[in-house]
């Protein structure tokens, strides 16, 4: 089970930095800052933007996503079918056909009898992802080859086949208009229960008809509009079912629980290429289920993946993988990894097929080809999952469908007859125990063996219960990782903390005007409207004496030589400017200066990295450090200033001196308080489930 | 050395050995035969003799003689010529007492591409002549590519419009082992007093020497500063400046406006006129071989292949604004060039491919990022980050790079994201492209405003007024295009060295009384006798300094004649720095620094003027020389800024434990679009139809007047400058149309074909138009005329 308290802590932190972004505009003391400096609006804005995030503005349920992943004609469907038999007999898995739409079925829990269960819900793709998709560079270029025209404007796509250049023979095979228009839902449609059981409309959303049994008629009302089963399959994304998980949760036996918060989503098929059927939306839909599991993943709708892969066959995993990378970058798509729990399906096949079978039951043959798990397992899946091969999921699961072996033998004899010979599989020296061993899985397939022996669990239980320890074992990682550190929310949090520790003083009150007065007395000689005043200052007073601030090369230097170089660099900074000032400055005035001074000098060692140098100090630093270090500290100097001087000027865009009622002061208080709580709750919980964050502001024991 | 047999090394002459299709190949001072040594004086005589009897000696010989880089100071006896019909040269030099050859022959031509050809070399007729004449005094072998030590790799170009940069990465290596290919120029005599770090950087202005009416025969092209001379000397003959500015995809509805040339030589020409493009591909097949030639023979002197390249990979950047079919048609041309050109086992021969790898903007931002990775090393990146400017102790950049070029400024401000794998210290390095603009202004606009003012100088000091437009006819048939041409060129010059003057320490340039002199000799024709000699030393001098020049600079705008027609001037350039950083700031996403990169960015004032615009201080503003301490550069400060481009792109691929991935850009409009008026202000929107933060992309439609045009521009703000983007032209007299255009993204629009209406992009600054092109013109400030001697005329009142 995911520790409810790591659910508490993300909402937390979720509430805090909500209810900050939603009050401080009513504040008046910043709503008037933020009217005066078009940097700090500029970035409050940024920072608020990160509310309309997914997983920031729904609350942390705790609910994982399960998504199934794996090619056509793999046994997805067939395996989703005995899983939840309920859902089947409703019509919702048709298993006969090899040609389904491209949508995803997300399966969620509902009580037994609860009305809810006979509904369904259709959510479409937003206008942005159907532009997108109709703009990806393929797509494009194949419907300009083919003279199909789109025209994309603010509510709907317009695919126009009119002056279409395909073969005459195809195009007369047309059902549906030469011109569709695709209009995304402004809102889910929700499936009245008598609709939902309705066969017709079942199929027409969730199969391709051949074209000579197809009915091109509407199929749908919504919002005024209506919908033919084409541009049903080309602008719905998902549609959710309900079911009681009967199975499921009689697998997950104590984790049941848990089992109730997991939402099984089966993504559309792997590798799918443009068919005919499509008519004037071949292209587009040609690419549709790749971009929909890609999107899911981008969006980090998909907690868990299962990707499912026929035994014999090659997973294809890999052009996913691509896209990932491509999309969102290559560390995201390794994070994926250990998100992902292997199935191999139809494990009768290594029981049957002769080919296989010969990878176990003879020498020559396991010696030359390696043996049956070498090839069927690491050559045709785990080498091919990534494009860079030799992908390690953090699960591994085998299973076997009761349909498909009991249409050749007795599923509980055929596998009580083989079980024998599996378990040789797991004893040293046995054929195929060195690659289990080399995977870790000797214990796991021996458990995996009695449930694919068992006819009520058929290893899809298996199956179920290594994802519920992936989410015992990985939950907290993954909503943390999710909801706090990929959202950017605990990172806007502690920023919009420092951002307003920048004009308030912790009571929250206001204290730009006595900081501001005082930084104008104190850097008075520098001309703020000469952009070279700065330069010309630190390499006036500071840069020359910058190497000495740097222990020498034979020195014997303590591991925080260059914090310590930092500081010093500061007291240096802050003498300059005394010397610069003569005695004109009063001692109140240069009390406040110096205070905000090394409260500020405090927080840049640690935010510009300086406490954090990992560098050997002298003697061992290696050569050119010293030289690194104090390009840094040159730099820094000017930087320092700057950032003196831009202090200076906020909120001063206006002229106006800004009053602050006692209740504002009251409100910015508190707002500091719950901020300050909700980074430090955020980085512990992060450090708590090994989820790397960078140096949050306002935290000293950020981690990695 | 490779003698033929070791048994009988008396009497037998050295091989030079030689590869075919590696460009002009030379081997100076290469050992004559021992047999013959003895009878050095005679063979010496009588290689003189018998190049005083070739009375009529052929115009490859002449060119050789003239052009090929070989000492000119050296004793040597004239160029002889194997077989006229062949191109194989050689001549015999005195050297330290001993007798020497220098060898040419071009391997694309002829005998030297045939491999397993020999081509003994001879002097005087066996019959005549009683040396022991039968054995030559050298023999050249055309081998066999295979047979050379094959280094396979990847070749990286930055094909730049003033200078190309080649890098040669062999599979294996490491980021730091990738070496540049310093490319040797074989025709150019004064190769000697040629500045070496100039070899890293090749100038990519082109002349034609020579060139066959055979289609089949590869002309021989002269590059680089040689070039430039030759250009004055010979105004009749095909040339071009800035190559690169001509690739352009042309759809054959607008082939009318393609540019074209006549192909002449210095030596023969071919009938007819020529796209721009088959220049670009010449100069880029030059460029290719010279590679070739430079890696198998590095000084010149090799007297076999040192190894052979085997590129199984070409790597090109691109200019950030080319539309996918501007880069397709230059990874066409490169991958038909490299086909040709290099030679593949049949493994890799598949395997070939051209890739472009990114654009020039990120390939200057990879390479920033990496070597200050590398330097801090991965442990400390909030200290590199914080030393680029983002203070907030966040694992991210926003980079702004500046690249103030010759002949255009691009401007791309990067997003960039990382994360360390803790437990190999390896970095994953993520950049998305936030926004991006051309300007066709540059260098060359600064270049074209000291000429004017030197051309404004010469008619007040010495009342010089004839225009040196190459097309205008001289009032005095004396000054001649050829002198015209030589007046131009000496401009161009003294307008570079001015503004070397004011970027360096002096910060200001005066005419030398010696450059004038030269300067006004060219005009001579003009003038009465040598009366202008006595001025030269007397009267007004003239001197620009920084301040004059930022001064007309700054009032280089749109708006400084109605008849700029919305064409934008140099400082336009920060007009829209300063409209970006205002809507970057409004979205908090205001650049943390900006690099200036190009060669022009060396005039300080820039990096003020820059700074200003954005609202940075300027240590947040950094020359690619200022990234990091001196101690930590690497590949010389004087041609960083094209290396940066080159090396950027190696790294971008080749970064070992810090990898690079460019990530897509945004879906979303970040500029309003819409038809586009003139103002008295500069160009301004008139119909807004796409607003910030629509999503991309969008249909549009636009009613187009019979005979009218229609223009298409963006802005940052709703009632702020505009630039143009695209412009419609209804060719019809008598029908309106309501036109559906496809707008991509800020700068691309598409339009399915109208019979009647046509669409042109303009890519913003892009290549279809040059502008500020007086060296291959004479045209100065006519565009529009009179302009920039308005934004100069305090000084010329002077």
């Amino acid at each position: 089970m995911i520790p409810q308290s790591t659910i508490d802590a993300i909402n937390r932190v979720r509430d805090a930095f909500l209810t900050a972004v939603r009050t401080l505009p009513d504040v008046p003391s910043f709503a008037t800052l933020r009217q005066s400096s078009p940097e700090l609006g500029g970035e409050f804005q940024r920072l608020a933007s990160i509310a309309s995030r997914r997983h920031v503005a729904e609350p942390c349920t705790g609910r994982l996503t399960v998504a199934i992943v794996g090619s056509s004609g793999h046994g997805k469907t067939t395996i989703l079918d005995e899983m939840f038999p309920a859902l089947s007999a409703r019509g919702w898995l048709e298993t006969d056909v090899t040609d389904t739409t491209s949508q995803a079925l997300a399966l969620e829990y509902a009580p037994p009898g609860d009305p809810i269960a006979a509904a369904a819900t259709v959510r479409s793709w937003s206008i942005s992802q159907v532009k997108e998709l109709m703009n990806h560079a393929d797509v494009r270029d194949q419907n300009a080859r083919d003279g199909i025209e789109v025209a994309y404007h603010d509510d709907l796509v317009a695919v126009d086949g009119t002056h279409a250049t395909l073969d005459a023979k195809d195009l007369a095979a047309w059902r549906y208009p030469r011109r569709v228009e695709l209009r995304p839902f402004a809102e889910p449609f929700e499936v009245p229960p008598e609709r939902a059981a309705d066969r017709k409309f079942i199929r027409a959303l969730t199969v391709k008809e051949q074209s000579s049994v197809l009915d091109p008629a509407p199929v749908l009302q919504h919002a005024g509009h209506s919908y033919d089963a084409l541009q049903l399959r080309a602008v719905v994304e998902s549609v959710t079912l309900r079911d009681d998980f009967e199975q499921v949760l009689q697998w997950a036996g104590a984790d049941a629980d848990q089992a109730r918060k997991l939402t099984f989503v089966d993504t559309p098929g792997l590798a799918v290429s443009s068919v005919a059927k499509d008519e004037v939306l071949r292209h587009y839909l040609g690419r549709k289920s790749h971009q929909l599991a890609l999107d899911l993943l981008r969006d980090d709708r998909l907690d868990i993946v299962v990707h499912l892969v026929l035994c014999g066959q090659k997973s294809q995993f890999d052009t996913l993988w691509r896209e990932i990378e491509r999309a969102c970058g290559r560390a995201e798509a390794e994070a994926l990894a250990e998100r992902i729990v292997l199935a191999i399906n139809g494990m009768n096949v290594y029981l049957t097929n002769p080919d296989v079978r010969a990878k176990y039951t003879d020498r020559a043959t396991m010696l030359r080809e390696g043996d049956h798990f070498a090839a069927t397992l690491e050559d045709n899946v785990l080498q091919r999952m990534s494009p860079r091969g030799n992908l390690r999921p953090a699960r591994i699961a085998f299973l076997d469908s009761r349909r498909i072996v009991d249409a050749f033998a007795d599923y509980a004899e055929f596998y009580s007859r083989h079980r024998r010979t599996m378990e040789t599989w797991t004893e040293p020296g046995g054929p195929g125990h060195q690659t289990l061993a080399r995977h870790g899985l000797v214990e796991s397939f021996r458990e995996n063996i009695d449930a694919i022996a068992d006819p009520s669990d058929r290893g899809q239980g298996f199956l179920v219960r290594q994802v519920l320890g992936l989410a015992a074992d990985k939950g907290a990682t993954i909503l943390a990782r999710k909801h706090l550190v990929r959202t950017g929310l605990l990172q806007a949090t502690g920023e919009l903390h420092a951002l307003l520790g920048r004009f308030y003083d912790s009571q929250g009150a206001l204290n730009t005007d006595a900081v501001r007065a005082a930084l104008s007395q104190c850097l008075g000689f520098l001309d703020a409207t000469d952009p070279l005043a700065i330069d010309r200052f630190a390499t006036r007073e500071i840069d020359r004496f910058v190497d000495g601030l740097i222990p020498s090369e034979d020195e014997t230097a303590r591991d925080d030589w260059a914090a310590e170089a930092f500081l010093r660099l500061g007291e240096m900074v802050k003498e300059a400017i005394i010397e610069a000032n003569g005695s004109r400055v009063p001692g109140a005035v240069w009390h406040e200066f110096s205070r905000f001074f090394d409260d500020r000098i405090e927080s840049w060692t640690e935010r510009w990295g300086y406490r954090a140098v990992d560098w050997p100090p002298p003697p061992d630093a290696a050569v050119g450090t010293r030289e690194l270090l104090g390009h840094c500290l040159r730099l820094h100097a000017r930087e320092l200033l700057f950032q003196l001087m831009s202090a200076e000027d906020l909120g001063a865009d206006s002229g106006a001196v800004i009053a602050q009622s006692e209740a504002d002061r009251e409100t910015i208080a508190e707002l500091l308080r719950q901020l300050e709580d909700a980074t430090a709750t955020g980085v512990r919980t992060c450090a708590q489930a090994a989820v790397p964050t960078h140096a949050v502001p306002g935290n000293q024991g950020a981690t990695r | 050395m490779k003698p033929q047999s070791p048994a009988h090394a008396d009497v037998q002459s050295y091989h030079w050995i030689v590869l075919p299709n590696t460009g002009v190949q030379i081997c100076r001072g290469f050992p004559i035969a021992r047999s013959v040594r003895d009878d050095a004086e005679k063979l010496f005589d009588a290689a003189h003799r018998q190049a005083s009897r070739q009375p009529d000696p052929t115009e490859a010989l002449r060119l050789i003689d003239e052009h090929i880089a070989c000492n000119r100071e050296i004793d040597a006896t004239p160029w002889l010529q194997a077989d006229p019909n062949e191109f194989v040269f050689h001549r015999l030099r005195r050297a330290g007492g001993e007798l020497q050859l220098d060898l040419v022959i071009d391997t694309c031509n002829g005998a030297g591409s045939q491999a397993g050809n020999r081509v003994p070399l001879r002097v005087g007729e066996p019959s005549r002549f009683s040396l022991r004449r039968s054995e030559p005094l050298a023999e050249v072998y055309v081998e066999h590519h295979r047979n050379a030590r094959n280094e396979i790799g990847t070749l990286i170009v930055d094909f730049g419009n003033t200078g190309s940069a080649f890098v040669f990465s062999r599979d294996g290596a490491g980021p730091l082992q990738a070496r540049v290919v310093e490319a040797n120029n074989p025709f150019d005599p004064d190769y000697r007093a040629r500045d070496r770090s100039e070899a890293h950087v090749l100038r990519s202005n082109m002349i034609v020497l020579r060139v066959s009416p055979n289609e089949h025969e590869t002309p021989w092209i002269v590059l680089g500063e040689r070039a430039e001379e030759l250009i004055r000397r010979h105004p009749l003959t095909s040339y071009l400046y800035a190559p690169k500015k001509y690739v352009r995809d042309w759809p054959d509805i607008q082939r009318a406006p393609e540019p074209t040339m006549k192909f002449r030589g210095i030596a023969g020409q071919r009938v007819g006129l020529h796209p721009m493009l088959t220049f670009v591909r010449t100069t880029l097949d030059q460029m290719f071989q010279r590679v070739l030639a430079s890696l198998t023979n590095p000084q010149f002197t090799s007297d076999a292949p040192e190894l052979y390249p085997q590129i199984r990979r070409v790597m090109l950047t691109y200019p950030l604004t080319w539309r996918e079919v501007d880069r397709r048609l230059f990874a066409d041309m490169v991958n038909d060039t490299a086909l040709r050109l290099f030679a593949h086992d049949d493994e890799h021969r598949e395997q070939f491919e051209v890739e472009l790898i990114c654009s020039e903007p990120v390939a200057v931002a990879a390479y920033v990022l990496w070597e200050t990775i590398f330097q801090f090393e991965s442990q400390n990146l909030m200290l590199a980050a914080s030393s680029l400017g983002n203070v907030a102790g966040t694992p991210e950049l926003r980079m702004l790079v500046l690249d103030i070029g010759g002949g255009s400024t691009d401007i791309a401000c990067v997003d960039i994201g990382w994360t360390v794998e803790p437990a190999d210290g390896s970095v994953d390095v993520s950049f998305r492209m936030i926004e991006s603009m051309r300007f066709n202004r540059a260098g060359d606009r600064i270049s074209h405003l000291i000429a004017t003012v030197i051309v404004a100088f010469l008619e007040s000091k010495h009342g010089i007024d004839e225009p040196l437009d190459f097309l205008h006819e001289s009032r005095e048939p004396a000054f001649t295009l050829t002198q015209k041409r030589l007046a131009v060129s000496t401009i161009s010059r003294l307008a570079e060295e001015c503004k070397r003057a004011i970027a360096g320490p002096a910060r200001s340039w005066t005419l030398a009384p010696h450059d004038e002199t030269e300067l006004v000799a060219c005009f001579a024709p003009l003038l009465d006798g040598d009366v202008w000699r006595e001025r030269v030393g007397r009267g007004p001098e003239l001197t620009i300094d920084e301040a004059a020049l930022r001064t007309w600079l700054t009032r280089d705008t749109q708006t400084a004649s109605p008849e700029t027609n919305g064409e934008p001037g140099f400082q336009d350039v920060f007009v829209y720095l300063a409209e970006l950083r205002r809507s970057l700031a409004e979205k908090g996403r205001e650049p943390h620094c900006v690099i200036l990169s190009g060669r022009t960015t060396r005039l300080g004032f820039l990096r003020e003027l820059a700074a200003k615009s954005l609202k940075l201080p300027v240590h947040r503003v950094r020359t690619l020389g200022d990234i990091l301490p001196r101690s930590a550069q690497r590949h010389g400060e004087r041609n960083l800024d094209k290396l940066a481009v080159v090396f950027g792109a190696q790294r971008f691929r080749f970064g070992d434990h810090i990898r690079f991935q460019a990530l897509p850009g945004e879906a979303i409009f970040n500029r309003f679009i819409g038809t586009v008026r003139e103002s008295r202000t500069g160009l301004r929107l008139n119909q807004i139809m796409i607003r910030p933060g629509d999503g991309t992309p969008k249909t549009i439609s636009v009613r187009i007047e019979p005979a009218r045009d229609v223009r298409i521009g963006h802005a940052f703000r709703e009632k702020g400058s505009a630039q143009v983007i695209a412009n419609l032209s209804n060719r019809s007299h008598t029908e309106a149309f309501d036109i559906e255009l496809d707008v991509l993204d800020d700068y691309s629009v598409r339009m399915p074909p109208h019979p009647q209406v046509v669409l042109t992009e303009w890519v913003p600054g892009g290549n279809d138009f040059v502008v500020d092109n007086f060296n291959d013109t004479g045209q100065i400030d006519q565009e529009p005329r009179g302009l920039l001697r308005h934004l100069t005329s305090d000084r010329y009142r002077d």
